[in-house]
């Protein structure tokens, strides 16, 4: 039987809201069963200029007045990974939380119900100078996230909310298993086309994109 | 008529675009959306024109069921050396890398068991 004990918090500054089920009910959808870092955290006075321009442009792809949001960004993260990266975040007007590990990558759901049960994640993403990484906001009922990349366990910490371990960019499949409070735990696979493979389509395609262009060149240079 | 005026003038011209161009780089940005509301299956992409790139952003959302993953790349300008993909299953996805002279990228995850709806890719610098 699937009872709610509590449901709704979403405030007009749009807090996350928040779900408790009984421990036989499925999990929560994506990190509605809260986020309380985005409220218990202070809210950062100064924003950096990556952070200033990530709030502007994802307040704005989720309908929230980016001024509002700028004032509810927290620092969540600090000092993280190789490139010892921090992350904020603030929540949309849906009570999404959109976040951002500086000069790597942004996530903004359009709701709190988005995504993995449990975990809102992006991985990979590693370049010169920096391995890949899974980065993500966890909701309070998670008390880990256990990522495994080509068999090989990758120490994940979380803190605040936020999920983070770095692996070799070379990776090419991922398991991501995010475990609750109640003891469940769910279970996100990925396949993560290491850098070096799955470009030749992307090489295909800007091959036919030239052609296409040349012969639209002479076509248009024929009298 | 003299030429020596003309050659003040192209003088004054030039010196014009070259005080322009150091006062004022963001005259120099640019954006493109490259994909725009399609409905993509596993391991469908698409590439962006080239240029100095600043951001790559990948929206989109699963109307068909599953959480379908999409991905974000940058590569150089003959697509032989790319940044690893970084994958989510839900967006926005903001690609806060940079390259100073290649393509962007978006594509869905050849993993995907459902179709995925892409709202928009769309690069540029600035």
């Amino acid at each position: 039987m699937a009872v709610a004990l509590a449901a709704a918090a979403a405030a007009s500054a749009g807090a996350v809201v928040a779900n408790a089920v009984l421990a036989d009910d499925p999990p929560p959808a994506g990190v509605s069963a809260g986020v309380s870092s985005l409220v218990r955290l202070p809210p950062v006075s100064a924003l950096p200029r990556p952070v200033a321009r990530f709030v502007e442009v994802s307040a704005r792809a989720r309908a929230t007045d980016p001024e509002g949001a700028k004032r509810r960004v927290r620092r969540l993260r600090s000092d993280l990974g190789t490139t010892h990266a921090d992350v904020y975040a603030f929540a949309n007007s849906a009570g999404a939380p959109c976040f951002i590990l500086v000069d790597e990558v942004g996530l903004c759901p359009a709701r709190p119900t988005d995504g993995s049960p449990g975990l809102q994640w992006t991985i990979g993403g590693g370049y010169p100078g920096s391995p890949s990484n899974l980065v993500g906001i966890a909701s309070d009922d998670v008390v880990s996230v256990d990522l495994s990349v080509d068999g090989t366990s990758v120490p994940v910490s979380l803190r605040n909310n936020v999920v983070f371990g770095e692996y070799p960019s070379k990776g090419r499949h991922a398991e991501i298993t995010i475990n609750r409070r109640d003891g469940s735990r769910g279970k996100v696979q990925v396949n993560l086309e290491p850098a070096g493979q799955g470009f030749a389509d992307l090489r295909y395609l800007r091959q036919r994109a030239l052609e296409e262009a040349r012969t639209r060149a002479r076509a248009r240079a024929q009298p | 008529m003299s030429r020596a005026p003309l050659r003040v003038l192209l003088v004054l011209f030039v010196a014009t675009i070259l005080a322009a161009t150091a006062a004022a780089p963001t005259a120099w940005a640019w954006s493109q959306t490259y994909v725009s509301n399609v409905n993509w299956g596993p391991a469908s992409s698409k590439a962006s024109i080239y240029g100095q790139i600043t951001f790559n952003y990948v929206s989109f959302t699963h109307p068909y069921g599953g959480l379908p993953q999409m991905g974000t790349t940058l590569c150089d300008s003959t697509f032989t050396s790319c940044y690893a993909w970084r994958w989510s299953n839900t967006g926005l996805i903001t690609d806060e890398r940079n390259i100073s002279y290649g393509a962007a990228a978006c594509k869905a995850n050849p993993g995907n068991g459902y179709v995925v709806w892409v709202n928009y890719c769309a690069t540029g610098n600035g």
